[in-house]
């Protein structure tokens, strides 16, 4: 019969329910009245149902730990070359700031004016963005431009 | 004041090595949830316990190293397999390269993709420390990589096959067919050592 051969080969997806309606139908009529694509049909479920109903394999206690040590050990998640490419940023532009720094107090040594002390500033000393306030020199605002973190 | 200018600083790089460890207990949740289930995985597709367990934690390595790239719409166990069938095709490769004696066990058809000797099936008496599920472990074992891959996602794992595509990266209807001539293999395997043992008894 020619109509098995295409049958046969949609037996599985049948058995999965995974045909459309009407290879559905198709398949379901032909089984019916095949008694060759019938048997392969079972053939095929009891593989399935063997599958299905294999013992679970219990692994051993310690795996997890075992696992996870490794995973832990072996990669603080690797830097894409896309975050080393922006810590490489970052440096380039901390030490961009530094020789900013020295260089702005540099300057005002060089006009005879002594720099603030940090402790002498609590806002400093709370985490505000203002590096350097060279009283009278720089208003507020700008060196906070050179401190805005990137991205 | 040179001391406040490096606190912030350090401040300001700091928190792009604390990204990665934010992650982490995430991950080691999601490990805990999935380990036992993709434990059975690895088994299936390996057949031997030692290799199971390092197949496993390949996966994990990788699967943390990749964690920033996991699409949190896609269930973790699927990108989970996702990245373990991959590692276990390149596994299987790597040792069938090493290997140069071919073995004479029929899988029934063998018009795979790319038609590949299990390393493991060639090593017939490997051992095997699942005894109730045996014979049908050793009809995985002698399985196109390919075929056993999608089988036991189908029927171990029960997983639609749209979800199957989505994990070899492959069409539904290439899912589908492996699916069929992999339960086939399956079948024939069985068939051919229910035989053997016959021979050997009459003999
Ligand atoms: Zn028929």
């Amino acid at each position: 019969m020619n109509s098995c051969f295409r049958v046969k080969n949609l037996l599985s997806a049948y058995l999965d329910r995974e045909l459309t309606g009407e290879e559905m139908l198709l398949v379901r009529d032909h089984v019916c009245q095949c008694a060759e694509c019938s048997a392969e049909f079972e053939e095929l479920r009891w593989v399935k149902s063997s599958l299905l109903t294999m013992p679970m394999v219990e692994p051993s206690d310690d795996l997890l730990d075992r696992v996870k040590g490794a995973v832990f050990a072996v990669v603080a998640p690797v830097p894409t070359a896309e975050t080393r490419r922006k810590s490489i940023a970052t440096i380039g532009m901390a030490a961009a700031m530094l020789f900013l720094v020295f260089a702005v107090m540099r300057w005002v040594e060089v006009q005879g004016q002594s720099p603030i002390v940090a402790g002498d500033r609590s806002d400093f000393a709370q985490g505000q963005d203002t590096v350097v306030d060279v009283r009278g020199s720089y208003s507020p605002g700008s060196p906070v431009m050179l401190v805005s973190a990137p991205e | 004041m040179k001391q406040g200018v490096v606190g912030v600083i350090v401040s300001w790089v700091k928190p792009k090595a604390g990204d990665a460890e934010s992650r982490r207990p995430l991950f080691e949740k999601l490990m805990a949830n999935s380990y036992q289930q993709a434990f059975q995985m690895a088994y299936r597709f390996t057949s031997n316990r030692a290799e199971a367990e390092d197949l496993l934690q390949e996966t994990y390595i990788r699967a943390y190293r990749y964690f920033h790239r996991y699409d949190e719409a896609l269930p973790f166990t699927a990108w989970l397999y996702r990245i373990m069938t991959n590692l276990h095709i390149d596994n299987v490769r790597r040792t069938s390269r090493l290997k140069t004696v071919s073995i004479d066990q029929p899988v029934g058809e063998s018009s795979s993709a790319w038609d590949l000797e299990d390393s493991d099936a060639a090593r017939g008496d490997q051992k095997i420390d699942d005894t109730l599920g045996e014979p049908l472990q050793r009809a995985l074992q002698a399985m196109t990589p390919d075929f056993r891959m999608a089988v036991v996602l189908a029927d171990v794992e029960g997983l639609s096959y749209e979800e199957i595509a989505t994990i070899m990266d492959t069409s539904v209807g290439t899912v589908r067919s492996r699916i069929h001539r992999g339960r086939k293999q399956i079948r024939e395997h069985l068939e051919h050592l229910s035989g053997v043992e016959h021979q050997g008894v009459t003999e």
